[in-house]
């Protein structure tokens, strides 16, 4: 049974329990009929508009029922409803959607022929189980129906814990190992062990997507982290497990969705600024005696004029860096306008910018002295632009049918500029003076998609997805000239609730990959997936797929790693690698106050991409590579999470990776694959009290045992614990105090990369 | 009343985590005891090249298949020369080279010298026939509990071998 609560600015009194939340929502459509007989004249009519209480955005879709008769209705993509007929009368009217907890509004009292209008706010659920994920199956469902292990961080999450940028949101949650090199520089983002580190986000095998588009750099491959507007994100969803069958190339270890707020209808702005500095370091290490700072600087208005509704984001992103040359600045502009232009029509459009400015990330100098850099490496920097723009048309036009299509556009140009203040080569090792290298990656995209609600029991999503990447960049000695790829894919997923406890789903998806002057490659990625429901609140899940990733242009065509000194042969004729995927897992809820979700993964990695180290000639000592399709892999483990709740006052969260990640190539070294963790424990929780909130975000990660390029040089297992404590002064308004690396861990993610020890920020909030 | 006071207990004590441990250590690290070291001395013989660094490096792998582990800084001109290279974690390091590389044309680099036990013998040779070097098989160096500080770890450098 669904807890039904009373909620909107007329009737506050706590309801009681009512019926089931209808877990196809999406479809449930117009289904309210006016009674017709020849009382319609002296029927009233009930008017509407149902928001989220919080975000304070309209609701489509929420079920809106008279209780004890047949009238009720769904709402339109403006949070509206009308349920005509209503015989005069008390009755008493049940909003509920998924992800919200119901509400139920009594004593509403209609006279003959009144014109009743209210607002309503339905609250989300505070309970995992009961989160909306669209990503599993490209559709709403809740995580319980999900055939898939699905993590969420939503907007309250990702406020209460200490996140100033993107990696650090994803960096504490199950499952997911981020190694980082510098303060904005993200070198991999791993589910379950998928990815590798390469650096430059080569080897990435998680899917990023921006409300439902690719966000992947068309050099590397790897994610454009830096473009999501953290301000913005309505929540974050991670689906575990291959997932090409829908979203093709890269979804092998899992897809990361970010989901954008909606423009708020109320005109809302918010300011946002905090400042802090990191503590010196121990005494034996210290590379100077003035604590760097950091701070940020954030600005975000959203409102509605007629049928536009927009947003506008502007923030910025300093810090003078905790070791030798890591300093940045960051930029971002984001701005969303929707276009309600017809009731279940709109158009969206989101146009965003970043612009940032940072010092190279280096390697350590020594052991020693693990926060300065080599006098060689002291004059270099990166400078990056991305620019984003999306279009965005979707529409209902009957109770069983949505279609919509998108086209986006990215530019991602980076800059790296080597050597700036040597002219004469005075300091020994030095590139040549003002050596600088360019990338200009564009990405073109096309997605088209027809959900079909064929009966109550069966759903079909087709699909069409088109992409375009093209890269210039030079020196060609060093980059990798002027590249394109085209890929075109159709996809098709088939949903059948077989009984009313099992769910069937079915996909598969055709890729078409073109290397424009190059090779071509056909790849069909097909999955199935079993949901049992032991029970409202209980499930049991079995997924099986394949999925691949294309190789990347700068695996096809990279020449020189320029400050490790790497050189690499090309190869244009990398095949595509591929995993055959299986998981098998659970969900169960404990009333209101606990929910485990467990998970057993195995996953078969084939013709994997992996760098190669090839014989070098007499005398060569700069190190030589080839990017091939060499290993074949197993990462195989289990994952256990809880949540345990108190109301809404106190959660409690733990999970728990085991990961077995082994190399099954015929010609191996060992048997160890580079940066897997094979234990891994994150954990944490957050207390709200009258008018403060305490949030504590814990992990650790067990010691990588084998790395790529340094040797001997592994991190080390470390734990790391960050606090944030908010208090709220007035309404709207905030102060905040966080203390990130409590425990001023010394520990790295990557070798040879120093992270940042306990650092303080103090912060402010104000909403008007 | 009960879920106040479990609150109001729940709350102090995450407060005295946030606290305590966000207070002042400072204490300095002593690094020595958990890194090993490598040290000896390189003798260099024929003339010094006009360009280009020398620097001895050690090696977690042997033809090298990435950076070295450490290096020493940029040697000057000299006749002999006491090395000693810190901060080595514990681990198997393939080989310990004396060797010139030109800042210029980092792919140009050559070893002048490997450590192979023996003083008198740089372990490179020519092939007569190739005219290209070849190396004898490098001592490598265990760093453990069991000896963190490896000394006397000498070897010859000859720019014979430089161009």
């Amino acid at each position: 049974m669904t807890k039904v609560i009373a909620m909107t600015k007329v009737f506050t009194k706590p309801g009681a329990i009512a019926g089931v939340v209808l877990l196809s929502s999406l479809w449930c459509g117009a289904w309210a009929q006016p009674a017709g007989n020849g009382t319609a004249a002296r029927a009233g009519e009930i008017h509407g508009r149902v928001l989220d209480a919080e975000k304070q955005v309209p609701l489509a879709w929420v079920n809106v029922v008279v209780e004890g008769t047949s009238l009720g209705t769904a709402t339109g993509t403006d949070g509206s409803f009308v349920i005509s007929g209503v015989p005069e009368g008390e009755y008493r009217l049940i909003l509920s959607r998924l992800g919200y907890e119901a509400l139920a509004v009594p004593n509403l009292v209609l006279a003959a022929g009144q014109r009743l209008a209210r607002e309503f706010y339905l609250r989300e659920s505070y309970l995992e189980g009961d989160e909306i994920t669209v990503t599993a199956a490209r559709k709403e469902q809740t995580a319980h129906m999900a055939p898939a292990s699905v993590a969420t961080l939503d907007a309250l999450q990702i406020r209460q814990r200490n996140v100033t940028t993107f990696d650090q949101a994803l960096a504490s949650t199950q499952g997911i190992s981020v190694f980082r090199s510098a303060g904005t520089t993200v070198q991999s983002v791993s589910i379950r062990g998928s990815s590798d580190v390469a650096g430059g986000g080569v080897g990435n095998r998680v899917l990023l997507l921006i409300d439902g588009r690719p966000a992947l750099t068309s050099d590397s491959g790897g994610a454009l982290w830096s473009l999501v507007p953290l301000n913005f994100v309505d929540r974050i969803e991670i689906v575990k497990g291959a997932f090409s069958s829908l979203y093709g190339s890269t979804a092998m270890g899992g897809v990361v969705n970010v989901i954008t707020r909606r423009p708020n209808y109320a005109r809302k702005t918010h300011v946002e600024a905090s400042y802090g500095f990191y503590e010196l370091p121990p005494a034996g290490l210290r590379h100077t005696d003035t604590p760097g700072t950091l701070s940020a600087l954030a600005f975000n208005h959203s409102g509605r004029y007629k049928r536009v509704s927009y947003l506008l984001n502007l923030s910025r992103k300093q810090s003078d860096g905790f070791r030798e040359r890591s300093a940045y600045e960051f930029y971002d502009l984001y701005s969303k306008l929707l276009v309600d232009f017809r009731q279940n029509r709109n158009f969206e459009v989101s146009v965003g910018g970043t612009l940032s400015k940072n010092d190279y990330p280096h390697t350590w100098l020594s052991n020693l002295q693990p926060f300065r850099v080599a006098p060689h490496f002291q004059d270099n920097r990166q400078v990056k632009r991305a620019l984003n723009a999306d279009f965005y048309y979707w529409a209902v036009p009957t109770a069983r049918v949505k279609y919509g299509s998108r086209f986006y556009f990215y530019r991602n140009a980076a800059r790296s500029y080597f050597n700036e203040n040597d002219p004469f080569q005075q300091i020994p090792r030095n590139e040549p003076y003002g050596l600088h290298t360019i990338v200009d990656a564009d990405k073109f995209g096309n997605l088209t998609q027809v959900d079909w609600q064929v009966s109550e029991s069966h759903d079909l999503i087709l699909g069409l997805d088109a992409q375009i990447d093209h890269v210039v960049s030079s020196p060609d000695s060093i980059m990798y000239g002027d590249q394109q790829v085209n890929n075109f894919a159709v996809y098709a997923q088939d949903e059948v609730r077989v009984t009313p406890r099992l769910t069937l789903t079915t996909g598969a998806r055709l890729d078409y990959n073109i290397l424009v002057g190059g090779k071509r490659q056909n790849q069909v990625s097909p999955k199935i997936g079993l949901v049992y429901h032991l029970s409202e609140h209980a499930s049991l899940r079995g997924l099986a797929g394949q999925a691949f990733r294309a190789p990347s242009i700068a695996e096809r065509f990279f020449r020189k790693e320029i400050s490790g000194g790497t050189s690499f042969v090309p190869n244009p004729n990398l095949q595509a690698e591929r995993v055959n995927s299986f998981e098998v897992g659970g969900r169960s809820q404990f009333g209101t106050w606990l929910d485990i979700d467990l998970a057993l993964f195995h996953y078969r990695y084939r013709d994997m991409i992996y760098w190669v180290s090839l014989p070098q000639q007499p005398g060569q000592f700069e190190p030589l590579f080839q990017v091939r399709n060499l290993n074949r892999a197993l990462m195989q483990g289990v994952e256990v999470g809880a949540n345990f709740y108190l109301q809404r006052r106190l959660r409690l969260r733990a999970g728990y990776t085991y990961l077995d990640a082994v190399d099954r190539s015929a010609d191996r070294t060992d048997d160890l694959l580079a940066y897997r963790v094979r234990h891994a424990l994150t954990f944490g929780g957050t207390l709200s009290w009258k008018k403060y909130e305490l949030n504590l975000d814990g992990r650790y990660n067990g010691r990588v045992e084998e790395v790529f390029l340094y040797p001997n040089d592994e991190p080390k297992a470390y734990w790391l614990l960050n606090t944030k404590l908010v208090a709220g002064l007035m309404k709207g308004a905030s102060v905040s105090l966080s203390c990130n690396n409590l425990l001023n861990s010394q520990y790295e993610e990557l070798a040879r990369y120093r992270m940042p020890g306990r650092h303080w920020i103090a912060g402010m909030s104000y909403e008007f | 009343m009960q879920r106040r006071f479990l609150l109001a207990i729940l709350l102090l004590a995450a407060l005295s985590v946030f606290l305590v441990g966000c207070g002042g250590d400072d204490n300095p690290v002593t690094p020595t005891q958990q890194y090993g070291s490598v040290s000896g001395t390189v003798t260099f013989v024929g003339n010094w090249p006009a360009t280009g660094e020398v620097q001895i490096s050690i090696w977690p792998s042997w033809p090298p298949a990435g950076p070295p582990s450490a290096a020493t800084l940029p040697i000057a001109s000299t006749a002999t020369y006491n090395y000693k290279i810190e901060g080595l974690n514990r681990g198997t390091y393939k080989a310990i080279t004396a060797g010139w590389r030109d800042p210029a044309n980092p792919a140009g680099a050559r070893v002048l010298g490997i450590y192979i036990n023996d003083p008198n013998n740089s372990g490179v040779s020519i092939d007569t026939g190739t005219g290209r070097p070849i190396y004898a098989t490098p001592v490598a160096i265990e760093i453990s509990d069991a000896k963190m500080d490896h000394t006397g770890l000498n070897l010859k450098a000859d720019f014979a071998f430089a161009p």
